[in-house]
């Protein structure tokens, strides 16, 4: 039995492997789909742990964008008076928490995946990649539950007119990206600097009040949006809002703006990861 | 270089590996106002300073090594801390990258650098094995294959759906143990995995890696403990400083290696860029440094702190082989160091139980976890012990388990 299992993984794997200074990158794609399942395993770890001794448990998935939606409705709302659309404010709110939440999670998570698993990456091999990507998917499960709620509150409002939900998976493959990239650059970036820890839960929080969550672009002065547009959640946000309520964007250029932002975040994240990885087990 | 169906499953040209330690990496992450000041300073014309300062912090970990080797070799790497062995795994293992060189591997790669990474104390065993497994570079056909041998290795049955949290360290070493033993690979990596558990684990530990070897596999051994290494590998190479000093028999490994570490003190190269280090360890008996079984034993450590700390110590001594013995351990003392700080400890046995002959002393410096070590080096001073008319015994009776000394006095000075 032993000796047959290895007969066959000897076969499998007879070809030769070639390290050398700065050659690792060849095999990068290789590597991932050896570790495909690691992606997975990970991410059910930190699915398991998440709310885990949280007396609450995954409530808090849904209590958490519920009040950040109630003090917008609130605030710009009551207090600013911000005019969103012919959808419903707390509606409008939600979807825009919906992106937010996603991506606020999985910058935060993504920062630290690299630092807070430091034992693997000294003692373990696999592509670092998996570890930022990872919180990606665990932040997708969050997403869903909001997701849900949205959906419980559109049917609350009387189903007001929908957009074309069916652009929905390439505005959702932009989320992703979009996360994906900037995780690549704030993980990689901590583990050589770790003033990224305090960097990240300030941008955050003046990101919330930065990006049209709370309230729609067209509520800016024509000479801002440009610079709006320039922060890729806009566009995102705006696309989003158009999947689900059919609500043109404030300027479509400004929305092609925003996703050639993601890209580039996307690819120049990936490249400086990938630079940082070979270093990543000596200066962690 | 051979090409098609040669033999070799590993070939290794020139291989080095450089670290910066010393003042920059001391803190062995950047900030950006270390940087902003760094590059401040550059502007300021003080680059060739830095250069130099930069220049000697430069440590070659491993320079110029080269070897090959056949599948189904059993490689034991020798040599002092520092010497490169462990850098050595970490390049074929794939964790860090080659300076310079270059490395063919034929095969799947399995490391079991240290037993129990990845293991999170809120999953349960079951959990951890599928995780352990996939950070191994398993998939889930392949553990579940193996998964039924690794319960049984473990003799974990029982707790499979109990979170680790609550296992005995034996449980979890064993459990952690098996699943990396279980690995579908034909190169094994094996570094100090038998330095935790109990003696009758640490026998089933070296059974496993004997079949293992017995199946064909080529095996990386490094062990402190030289019977171990001798029971299991049949060719060794020693590292000294970074470089390869000898390639050959196990046996002739073996005895160059005891004979190079004869004259050994402390290094203090070996602990750079450590918290926490020994500077100096003296033993003494009565009126003198010759120690005696039955006569009265002292052992001073002076220590240095990198930066503040705060730990607990032991006094080991170890048979010339490796092999643990004894363990002076205050383990109802915190003690704490300042950033900077040099102190010295005694501690002093009324009489020393140890059979004339020759012996290593070490030392373990942690936080009182387990696996929260800031060093644990066996093999850091050596001393003979000689007979003493006085005291009557069986020669022939010998003892080779852990003792934990509880009868000794202990001093900070």
């Amino acid at each position: 039995m032993e000796s047959e299992r290895l007969d066959k993984t000897t076969a499998r794997s007879e070809s030769l492997l070639v390290l050398s200074a700065g050659r690792s990158s060849a095999l990068l794609w290789k590597d991932l789909w050896r570790f495909r399942e690691l992606l997975a395993f990970l991410a059910w770890r930190d699915v398991l742990l998440r709310y885990k001794q949280a007396a609450f448990g995954i409530g808090w998935a849904l209590l958490r964008p519920v009040l950040t939606m109630l003090v917008f409705t609130l605030i710009f709302r009551r207090v600013v008076e911000v005019e969103a659309s012919s959808v419903p404010y707390p509606l409008f709110a939600l979807c825009g928490m919906l992106v937010w939440q996603f991506f606020s999670g999985c910058v935060a998570d993504a920062a630290q995946s690299l630092v807070s698993n430091t034992s693997l990456v000294t003692k373990v091999f696999f592509p670092r990649l998996i570890l930022p990507a990872s919180t990606t998917l665990v932040n997708l499960l969050d997403f869903a539950v909001t997701l849900a709620l949205f959906a419980g509150l559109w049917l609350f409002y009387g189903t007001p007119s929908l957009g074309p939900l069916w652009a929905l998976p390439g505005v959702l493959l932009w989320m992703l990206g979009l996360a994906l990239g900037v995780g690549f650059w704030l993980s990689s970036a901590t583990v050589r600097y770790r003033d990224v820890k305090f960097l990240v839960p300030f941008g955050l929080q003046l990101g919330l009040y930065a990006s049209p969550i709370g309230y729609p672009i067209s509520a800016l002065p024509e000479k801002f949006r440009f610079w709006a547009y320039l922060n890729p959640l806009s566009g995102l946000v705006e696309g989003f809002r158009w999947c689900f309520f059919g609500s043109s964007p404030a300027d479509a250029h400004g929305v092609w703006l925003s996703l050639g932002v993601s890209v580039f975040l996307l690819l120049s994240g990936f490249v400086f990861f990938r630079k940082m990885e070979d270093s990543f087990a000596d200066i962690i | 270089m051979p090409t098609s169906s040669d033999r070799f499953d590993v070939e290794i040209a020139n291989l080095s590996k450089l670290y910066h330690v010393g003042s920059r990496d001391n803190e062995r992450y950047a900030t950006l106002r270390g940087e902003i000041s760094r590059a401040m300073r550059t502007l300021g014309g003080l680059i060739g300073r830095d250069e130099a300062a930069r220049k000697a912090g430069e440590f070659w970990a491993l320079k110029d090594v080269s070897f090959q080797v056949k599948r189904g070799e059993r490689i034991g790497l020798l040599g002092h801390n520092g010497a490169g062995k462990s850098t050595l795994l970490k390049i074929l293992s794939r964790i860090t990258a080659p300076t310079h060189g270059r490395i063919g591997l034929r095969g799947r790669v399995a490391s079991l650098l240290e037993v129990g990474t990845g293991f999170h104390g809120e999953l349960t065993g079951r959990e951890n094995i599928f995780l352990n497994g996939a950070l191994l570079g398993m998939n889930r056909v392949e553990i579940r294959r193996a998964f039924d041998q690794i319960v049984a290795f473990a003799e974990v049955e029982k707790f499979l759906d109990t979170p680790v949290k609550r296992y005995s360290t034996g449980m979890y070493t064993r459990l952690a143990f098996a699943v990396a033993a279980h690995l579908e690979a034909e190169i094994l990596l094996i570094d100090e995995v038998l330095a935790v558990g109990d003696v009758a684990f640490q026998e089933k530990c070296l059974g496993r890696i004997s079949e293992m070897s017995a199946s064909g596999r080529t095996i990386f051994f490094v062990s402190h403990n030289m019977s171990a290494i001798a029971q299991v590998c049949d060719r060794g190479l020693l590292l000294e400083r970074g470089r390869l000093s000898f390639d050959g028999k196990i046996h002739d490994a073996i005895s160059r290696y005891l004979e190079s570490t004869r004259s050994a003190g402390i290094s203090r190269e070996a602990f750079a860029g450590r918290p926490l280090a020994p500077v100096e360890i003296r033993l003494r008996s009565e009126g003198g440094e010759r120690l005696a079984i039955g006569k009265p034993f002292e052992a001073e450590v002076e220590l240095e702190a990198r930066q503040d700390m705060s730990f607990q110590m032991a006094f080991l001594v170890s048979d010339v082989m490796g092999s643990e013995l004894h363990w002076l351990y205050p383990f109802e003392r915190d003690l704490t160091l300042r950033k900077g700080e040099k102190k010295r400890y005694r501690f002093a046995l009324d009489s020393l139980d140890l059979f004339p002959g020759s012996y290593w002393g070490g030392l373990w410096l942690g936080k009182g976890g387990w696996m929260d070590e800031f060093l644990y080096d066996r093999q850091l001073y050596r001393f003979n012990v000689e007979d003493n008319p006085a005291v009557k015994y069986f020669p022939n009776f010998r003892t080779a388990s852990v003792k934990v000394h509880k009868d000794f006095r202990f001093t900070e000075l």
